[in-house]
């Protein structure tokens, strides 16, 4: 018989596979199975790297995937699988097109302008809180940080309207409007800026 | 107000809970999603089998608080009163617990993973049969985390920082210990029976 056939059990990885192959199998069932679902939910499907290799820093791993927008999602989907139905997706920062055979390209996304349009001045008020109140992308959650905060309504509100529901400060400050009324200046009168924006478009 | 709200949707959902003294609370079998709850009185509350994900527990008393099977999922607590709360089978992953007074505290069989307990006065608690995957037991303050008598018996660490800890008189009797970093620990009177240790750092001078 030659040497290679002999095991050595002076291995010392050899040893420890040893020893925790027979802590293991002296653990029961229930206590192995918990215990493997719990590696393998940490270490395979979340990806955290043992303490061991994340250096000096102790702090949780960073888990990116809770504040990701859906495009960002469908960006990230598209890198790590290659599906073909993915494949038809594009994302274009936020705004996110599909392309469907003999169709072309279909926009998914509503078009995102920046700044929501100043309220003009002939608008009557409840349309406005109609617009307000549809479902879109601008409510969506996905979608929070592109838009501005919205702007509070210049007229004064119904005696039966519900008061507005302060958001946390986790979004960003609206830049100052270009032309900024000094404090005693006469207000004017919102333009209808819709020739503007028209000319934009 | 926030007994009614709890009662009426079985839990809370994106709600702030300030000041308010609820002792005695009972939140069993609840959901609670993207909560803050601050300063507030939740001692001797029973939370047992509540559902809790990213919620913020800040200066707020569990003393005594139940959370027996609960499922808690991005969950921190900082600077609360967990003196004697019981979280028997408590299956936590990713939470924080920093700052907080936890003495006595009872996690006998709890699944306890991607966790950070973080300047927190564990003296006393219980991990017995205990599963706890990637923690980090830590205290800046002390420059070692205070685990002194602390029950680890049959329980099982898995990549767990105990480095610098005070583990005097700690139990570790039939543990299963995989790569437990036990560097500068204090190990006077912790005892080791059957306790297996594979991959593990221990003090230079201690030999099980």
């Amino acid at each position: 018989m030659s040497d290679d056939s002999v095991r050595n059990d002076n291995d010392p990885s050899a040893q420890v596979a040893q020893e925790l192959r027979a802590r293991l199998r002296a653990m029961r069932g229930d206590e192995l199975l918990e215990l493997a679902a719990q590696l393998v939910t940490t270490y395979v499907i979340e990806g955290v790297v043992p303490l061991a290799r994340a250096g000096e820093s102790a702090d949780l791993p960073a888990d990116p995937v809770g504040d990701e927008s859906f495009a960002q999602l469908l960006k990230r989907l598209k890198t790590t699988r290659k599906d073909p139905v993915l494949d038809r997706f594009l994302i274009d920062g936020e705004n996110i097109s599909v392309r469907i055979d003999g169709q072309g390209v279909m926009p998914l996304t509503e078009y995102r302008r920046p700044n929501q349009p100043p309220a003009s001045a002939g608008q009557p008020q409840a349309a406005q809180q109609r617009r307000e109140s549809v479902p879109g992308a601008a409510t969506s959650i996905y979608n929070r940080g592109l838009y501005q905060p919205e702007q509070q309504p210049l007229a004064p509100r119904q005696s039966g309207a519900p008061a507005p529901v302060q958001r946390a400060p986790s979004q960003p400050a609206a830049p100052a409007p270009l032309q900024q009324q000094k404090p005693g200046a006469p207000k004017e009168e919102p333009k209808n800026d819709r020739f503007s924006l028209i000319e934009l478009e | 107000m926030a007994l009614q709200h709890l009662r009426d949707r079985g839990g809370f959902n994106g709600d702030r809970i300030e000041s308010c003294a609820m002792p005695t609370v009972y939140a069993s079998g609840s959901d609670w999603l993207k909560v803050v709850v601050e300063k507030s009185d939740l001692a001797q509350g029973n939370l047992g089998g509540t559902r809790i994900r990213e919620t913020t527990f800040a200066h707020t008393g569990l003393r005594k608080a139940r959370l027996r099977g609960a499922r808690l999922e991005r969950v921190e607590f900082y600077f609360c009163d967990l003196n004697e709360v019981d979280a028997g089978q408590l299956i936590a992953r990713r939470m924080k617990v920093h700052g907080c007074e936890a003495m006595n505290a009872v996690f006998s069989g709890a699944q306890i993973s991607v966790t950070r307990f973080e300047d927190t006065k564990l003296y006393r608690a219980r991990f017995d049969g205990a599963t706890i995957v990637r923690t980090v037991f830590l205290d800046s303050r002390l420059g070692a985390a205070s685990l002194e008598k602390a029950n680890f018996s049959g329980a099982r660490l898995v990549d767990v920082s105990l480095r610098g800890a005070n583990l005097m008189g700690a139990n570790f009797s039939n543990a299963f210990l995989v790569g437990v970093d036990l560097r500068d620990a204090a190990l006077e009177g912790a005892d080791f029976t059957s306790a297996t240790a594979i991959g593990c750092q221990f003090p230079a001078s201690f030999s099980l």
